[in-house]
């Protein structure tokens, strides 16, 4: 095949793999921290939309962003408070930010369908005549941030003092609560930066990708992002390879040339085989307490 | 800094009252938000809530909404019991529509309706527990999480309905992306009161209400399936298998959900054919998982929850309509009710109050 076809395959695949990197990298976090936070979907959507709104009321991409990143990082922080303090149940909170932030889309956005965003994000082109490597590095800066924000937070949970409270808090709260780590609000904090990077995913897919809003515009992708965590191990590293992999099972949907409704079911199809070679992986490193409520005053007496 | 502080009760409320509250504090904050969006919250509790209530259609929309969630609700009753999330009764259900329409359109299309119909029905909810037992064998064998294999199946049974409708069993009398018409022998309103509700399908529910409530509380698998879903420790050092309950429970479960499925397109108003899926379902699968927690987790009063949220989902569907705002409002109801309901347990269980740098101010519950 012509080098410059495929790199057009890997360049789809990073434009897909993206939002999927952003979300799981902030998931990764959260559930490091021993909170699973299933609002991921409806958390990219509402980013989406809001972002959406934002760049184009402004003409600025960069307050779209930020914007998808503050209200995403406010539906994380329902969950989080909802989850962490009142000891609500993870999974039906997190369902519960899943529809609220579909429903809240759809009505927030409504009058926005069929607008076009024509703003361009800044484009670093380096190796531009290199074939399939200029896919990769030939990217806007969002591309850049994700491709960066990988190593910093791989590098930040497995290489510094508060990467260690992170897994301390979610491997065992007890212990890291008795040598002074204060384990509500680093799980706190985590469930918001979840909230705030599903966000960021879900704008990098109506403000850069598709350009424009759509109902239900993520159609599954913050559920993939959810299954990536796993595969990835909870790795940010392997996050961004395993991302862009899945990216390019988006893009088969575009070269395979089959019928276009059974292409759009490979990325789900695929998750579950590949979901099922890391759950044996992930046995043995999977984080002990994830899903139960961290209950301080009583843990010692019942040990819940 | 403001935070939430809880305190234990002396005495824990009931799953009656803290339910009663929950449903009706989401509706109240439902209505609010719509509020935001210009939607008149009083009009639209008229016209959403109380509008179905006075209509001979009305009450019809709400049983033939109530009997899907209640056939899906008391299936996840018995999943969420041994323990297991599935949130995947949205495709267990398409799968029980695709099952139907097979049976009735291509398998024994001339057959009489007592032949038909119980065929349609067995068939369902074999597709559907298959479809469960997926996920099922998968989290028993290679401990993969139940919420994304169910989630990520729900999307590849939408795409496979969306094949079949655009492709091979697409009508070739009409450009809309539907199958051809059942025959009439299959149409499950042949047989309905004076109120068009099928009665096969309610029926069929009773039974497995009444199938669910014996199986969990007065069989042995019963009782492993509530052990394993209360104290898998204990269950495992009781000798129970747990990969046994896991894979039983999410064929059964995803069984009834497929009943469900031959209902929502054989039992409705409309025309009975394989639709588009967000025409089949609109995420009664995920709605299930309100009336199952409404219910405390019990089959017996599923009956009345699944009929509760029929109303509700009729309510938003309504106001979408009436409104013109798009798809969202049902969402918005389910989103906020869910939200309710993951803190209602702690409501019963515990005081909550507000603190303001350390200072009591205000006070809830």
């Amino acid at each position: 095949m012509d080098l410059w076809v495929i790199t057009l395959f890997v360049a789809l695949a990073i434009r897909m793999g993206t939002p999927l990197l952003l979300a799981c990298l902030g998931e990764i976090y959260s559930e490091r921290a021993g909170v699973l936070n299933l609002g991921i979907e409806g958390t990219m959507m509402l980013g989406a939309a809001i972002g959406f709104i934002a760049a184009y009321e402004t003409q600025s991409l960069l307050f779209g962003f930020l914007s998808a990143m503050a209200v995403g990082g406010l539906l994380g922080l329902i969950h989080g408070v909802v989850v962490v303090d009142l000891r609500g149940n993870q999974m039906i909170s997190g369902l519960a930010i899943t529809f609220v932030g579909m429903g809240l889309s759809s009505l927030i956005a409504h009058s926005y369908v069929g607008r076009v965003l024509n703003v361009d994000a800044p484009q670093i082109r380096v190796f531009e005549d290199v074939p399939i490597i200029s896919a990769i590095f030939c990217q806007n800066v969002v591309v850049y941030l994700a491709y960066i924000l990988s190593i910093v937070m791989w590098f930040i949970v497995f290489h510094t003092r508060i990467g260690i409270e992170i897994r301390a808090v979610g491997e065992n709260p007890i212990v890291a609560e008795a040598s002074g780590v204060n384990v509500e609000k680093i799980r706190l904090i985590c469930t918001v930066l979840s909230g705030a990077f599903a966000g960021l995913g879900g704008a990098y897919i109506s403000l850069i990708d598709m350009r424009s809003w759509t109902d239900l515009l993520t159609v599954g992708k913050g559920w993939v992002a959810l299954a990536l965590v796993i595969v990835s191990l909870w790795n940010p590293l392997f996050a961004l390879f395993i991302s862009y992999f899945f990216g390019a099972l988006y893009a088969f949907q575009v070269f395979l040339g089959i019928d276009i409704n059974l292409a759009k079911m490979i990325p789900y199809a695929a998750t579950i085989p590949v979901l099922a070679v890391a759950s044996k992986l992930a046995r043995r490193l999977g984080i002990p307490v994830l899903g139960k409520p961290y209950i301080r005053e009583e843990e010692a007496l019942h040990g819940v | 800094m403001l935070r939430f502080v809880i305190r234990r009760r002396e005495k824990e409320l009931s799953y009656a009252v803290s339910s009663a509250v929950a449903i009706l504090v989401s509706i109240i904050l439902s209505l609010l938000i719509l509020l935001f969006f210009r939607i008149n919250p009083i009009m639209a509790f008229v016209k959403g809530f109380l509008g179905p209530l006075i209509t001979l259609h009305g009450w019809a929309s709400i049983f033939y909404n109530g009997l899907i969630l209640l056939l899906c609700g008391v299936g996840l009753v018995i999943a969420f019991r041994a323990g297991v999330w599935n949130i995947g009764a949205e495709g267990q259900l398409l799968m029980g529509a695709i099952a139907a329409t097979w049976v009735a359109i291509y398998l024994i299309p001339d057959a009489p309706p007592l032949v038909l119909i119980p065929a349609m029905f067995a068939l369902g909810f074999v597709f559907g527990g298959l479809w469960g037992l997926i996920a099922g064998i998968l989290k028993s064998e290679l401990n993969v999480n139940e919420v994304l294999s169910t989630m990520m199946l729900n999307y590849v049974a939408y795409q496979l309905v969306y094949y079949l409708v655009m492709g091979p069993w697409a009508n070739p009398l009409t450009n809309y992306p539907v199958s051809k018409p059942f025959p009439e022998n299959a149409w499950l309103l042949r047989f309905s009161g004076p109120l068009p509700i099928s009665l096969p399908t309610l029926i069929i529910g009773i039974l497995m209400v009444i199938f669910t409530h014996f199986l969990l509380f007065n069989t042995k698998l019963g009782y492993e399936i509530r052990a394993v879903g209360s104290n898998p420790d204990a269950a495992r050092a009781y000798g129970i298998s747990q990969q046994k309950v896991i894979v039983i429970s999410m064929f059964l479960s995803g069984g009834m959900a497929g009943l469900a499925g031959v209902h929502a397109v054989a039992g409705g108003l409309l025309m009975p054919q394989l639709r588009r899926p967000e025409q089949i379902s609109r995420g009664f699968g995920f709605i299930a998982i309100l009336v199952a927690w409404l219910a405390g987790i019990n089959p017996i009063p599923v009956i009345f929850t699944s009929i509760l949220m029929g109303l509700i989902f009729l309510a938003g569907y309504v106001i979408q309509v009436l409104f013109a705002r798009g798809l969202g409002v049902t969402n918005v109801f389910t989103g906020v009710m869910l939200l309710v309901l993951s803190i209602a347990d702690t409501f019963r269980r515990y005081r909550i109050s507000i603190e303001f740098h350390g200072l009591r101010r205000m006070r809830a519950g």
